[in-house]
């Protein structure tokens, strides 16, 4: 299979996806009747200056703000929740393969 | 895609991942375009994977329990989460979007949505590492560890004790 071919699968699922997280997050909004609701955001073209709409701001401006001390905390915040996940699982794997050579070893006397 | 190839773009991925799961430490902007190329390496990673992808998607079915159909849980799962997350992210972006001539309205439910996908992918980074745990340390052992160890062959004691021969005749 040629790679764009390769791309073009994976986009394409890619999009089903993010359809499919569209369509979720339009039901929840009419459902729940909400105006604010979390429609599809309407697109608008910068040049054409009729059909611009001011961008809101967004939410929790500080944090997208730089600050080196502050993505280093949070870097190493990420690293010990992904230990931590992957010491869980590992720790699972080891138990249960533990387990299948006790329930082994009967069979095997 | 040599396993050193390998190697060296899931480290890479990691480590902007890092980054971008921290948008403090770049701020909005670089968050954003940081994320966009992160996407293209994602479709690269898929693409060097594409056959055991394949493999295991048409025989997933037909055996009940087996380490690879756990990880093909994992990876379509982390697949949905980075999607959801990256596709969000476009939608309430302000920087990548803008250099596109778009603007969009934006919602407090995308934000939700982008911030809960952003959660699991950590998650599933997580899974998917600790599923991978094997391969990743005998690859980082043979092509990071060994290589930096050869290069001080004679500081460790150990090295010198096995080589007595070849130290008698630099001598």
């Amino acid at each position: 299979m040629k790679t764009i071919l390769k791309i073009i699968a994976i986009l394409l699922v890619a999009s089903v996806v993010a359809g499919g997280f569209s369509l979720a997050i339009n039901n929840t909004s009419s459902s729940s009747g909400t105006i604010e609701g979390g429609q599809l955001p309407a697109m608008t073209v910068v040049n054409d200056q009729s059909t611009t709409q001011p961008m809101a701001q967004p939410e929790g401006g500080d944090e997208v703000n730089g600050s080196i001390a502050g993505g280093l905390s949070g870097i190493f915040f990420t690293l010990v929740k992904l230990t931590g996940i992957a010491a869980i699982v590992l720790l699972l794997e080891k138990a249960f393969n533990a387990l299948g050579n006790r329930k082994l070893s009967p069979a095997q006397r | 895609m040599s396993t050193k190839n390998n190697l060296i773009l899931d480290l890479s991925m990691f480590g902007v991942f890092l980054v971008i799961a921290n948008p403090r430490l770049t701020g909005g902007s670089i968050h954003e375009w940081l994320a966009v190329s992160f996407s293209a390496a994602v479709i690269t990673h898929l693409i060097s994977h594409w056959d055991w992808i394949v493999k295991v998607g048409r025989e997933f079915f037909k055996k009940l329990w087996h380490q690879s159909r756990l990880n093909f849980v994992v990876d379509t799962l982390f697949f949905i989460a980075m999607t959801g997350s990256l596709f969000s992210g476009l939608l309430i972006s302000e920087s990548v979007l803008s250099t596109l001539g778009i603007q969009l309205d934006v919602s407090r439910s995308w934000r939700s949505i982008h911030s809960l996908m952003s959660d699991a992918s950590v998650v599933m980074l997580g899974l998917h590492f600790a599923l991978h745990w094997k391969w990743l340390t005998t690859n980082i052992e043979r092509y990071i560890v060994n290589p930096v160890r050869n290069l001080f062959p004679r500081s460790t004691p150990n090295v010198l004790a096995a080589q007595p021969l070849q130290l008698h005749k630099d001598k």
